[in-house]
């Protein structure tokens, strides 16, 4: 198991542990997961993601260069990217399926940070190596990876870090600290502006303790990531998206831009074009549930249409702070999934009602 | 009156008329992280000691309530349909009153310092 640089602030928050990915990964600190999600929602949470994996892609012929052969292995365009510029995307398979999604964030003219899911960071390196010999990989070790997240997040780095508040939502810059430089972006995991903040390990330790120092600002455990991101409606690998699942069934086709490209030139293209030119063919849809009862839906469970007829199951599930509702993702056959339908869920045996709603489930507070 | 222990984590407290009242342990509270929602068993059901009496659903996961011992359920705290994290501020708060039927399973539980050295073999 590895400790992340803030393995000992952790412990002094009361952090309960966790093992994730071969890290010790805090779930939640003293006030609990509901506390944490509030706060996140109303003030700023600090999160330490240093577990997810900073990769560092290079070529002797700069990032043009780069971001064309990466193109090969992802649907969305990434040569009109510029320096400071990111983009949400997946790498795909030969079968359309998702073989993780992930950040690709343009440092500069020579160097590309893809960030990367912690349980899928070594598959994708290898993934990566195999199909772009031509290029260099590193995961950077020496680095940690905070997100700072909420309303108030941009204030209070601002203070910390002048400058911050000009970046526009999936932007990123260099910005200098201690004499030492961070790598920021203004993205993040929660549906809230914020930040997610690179820095060398050496100083991870500091520079939370200058976040932790304003009041507005607390720590928040990935329970609390994980129900942020559900009501922001975004999908978790390993559950929303895998191997077999394709990001048009998960309801991402904005991932190929605009205008929307003829085809596709990524691994899985026939499997990927077929659905692009022809969405009637998606046999299953990645959809959003509000559950009208109190019991919580969780990951497995079926999904009926009104007939009691099994149509999908729930991919995540979790009590929504924000609505006091249960709510769930999941993935149901194409004709059902229209938003509005009335369904079932299976909870503990019992079919309990639910209707399938446009995700997010909140409104985002993106800085666009 | 004096509360007893399931090695699950729940206590019962004997009353007059062999009634009880049935709640969980801080050790299960700290356990479950914060409770949502609660399903009970309505009033008037058959329990059975060790057997699974109501479920507690928390932002973790759902996980179930054993009778600590057999009776009839007399009543459910309602105050806890409505407002579910009590259960994480107040471990006195009780899940269900019942009428107990065989009095004597009391045996098979632990006396508060017995549960004490229980909890403590479990955490080390």
């Amino acid at each position: 198991m590895n400790p992340t640089a803030l393995y000992a602030l952790h412990k002094k928050y009361d952090a309960h542990l966790v093992d994730f990915a071969k890290y010790h990964m805090p779930l939640y600190y003293k006030t609990g997961m509901l506390e944490e999600h509030i706060h996140t929602r109303k003030e700023a949470g600090l999160f330490d993601v240093s577990h997810m994996g900073q990769l560092l892609i290079t070529s002797p012929q700069g990032t043009n260069k780069i971001l064309e052969l990466l193109e090969k292995l992802v649907p969305s365009p990434l040569s009109s990217l510029k320096s400071g510029s990111c983009r949400y995307t997946v790498l795909t398979n030969e079968n359309g399926g998702c073989i993780d999604d992930l950040l690709i964030e343009v440092l500069s003219e020579k160097e590309v940070l893809a960030v990367l899911n912690a349980s899928r960071k070594h598959i994708d390196l290898s993934h990566l190596k195999k199909m772009l010999p031509e290029l260099t990989f590193e995961l950077i070790n020496h680095k940690s990876l905070f997100a700072l997240q909420g309303p108030k997040a941009v204030s209070i780095l601002n203070n910390l870090i002048p400058g911050v508040d000009t970046l526009k939502f999936m932007h990123g810059s260099f910005f200098m600290w201690q004499e030492s430089t961070l790598w920021i972006t203004r993205s993040g995991y929660t549906g809230e502006d914020g930040f997610e903040i690179s820095l060398p390990n050496a100083l991870a330790e500091t520079f939370a303790k200058k976040l932790l120092a304003h009041k507005e600002v607390a720590l928040i455990g990935l329970g609390a990531r994980d129900s942020l991101r559900l009501e922001a409606g975004l999908p978790l690998y390993g559950h929303e998206l895998n191997l077999n699942r394709s990001f048009l069934e998960a309801n991402m086709r904005w991932l190929v831009g605009k205008p929307i490209p003829e085809k596709l030139n990524c691994l899985g293209k026939e499997y990927l074009n077929r659905q692009l030119k022809d969405s009637s063919s998606i046999e299953e849809k990645r959809v959003g549930l509000i559950i009208k009862e109190r019991s919580i839906p969780r990951e497995g469970y079926k999904i009926l249409n009104e007939k009691k007829v099994l149509i999908g199951i729930v991919t995540s599930g979790a009590y929504s702070p924000t609505l006091k509702k249960p709510i769930a993702q999941g993935y149901v056959k194409s004709t059902f999934a229209k938003i509005g339908t009335k369904v079932y869920v299976v909870i503990r045996e019992k079919p309990v009602e639910a209707e399938l709603v446009k995700l997010p489930f909140i409104a985002p507070g993106y800085a666009r | 009156m004096t509360k007893y222990f399931s090695r699950e984590h729940e206590w019962i407290e004997i009353q007059d008329n062999n009634e009880a009242l049935i709640g969980i342990t801080s050790y299960a509270i700290e356990q479950l992280g914060d409770v949502v929602f609660i399903e009970f068993p309505s009033p008037g059901t058959e329990i059975s000691a060790g057997k699974e009496c109501a479920v507690i659903e928390s932002v973790k996961a759902a996980s179930e309530l054993y009778a600590p011992m057999s009776g009839k359920v007399l009543e459910k705290n309602v105050a806890l349909e409505d407002s579910p994290a009590t259960v994480n501020k107040d471990n006195s708060v009780w899940f269900l009153k019942v009428q107990l039927s065989s009095p004597k399973e009391v045996t098979a539980l632990m006396d508060e310092k017995t549960y004490q050295s229980y909890i403590t073999s479990l955490e080390t």
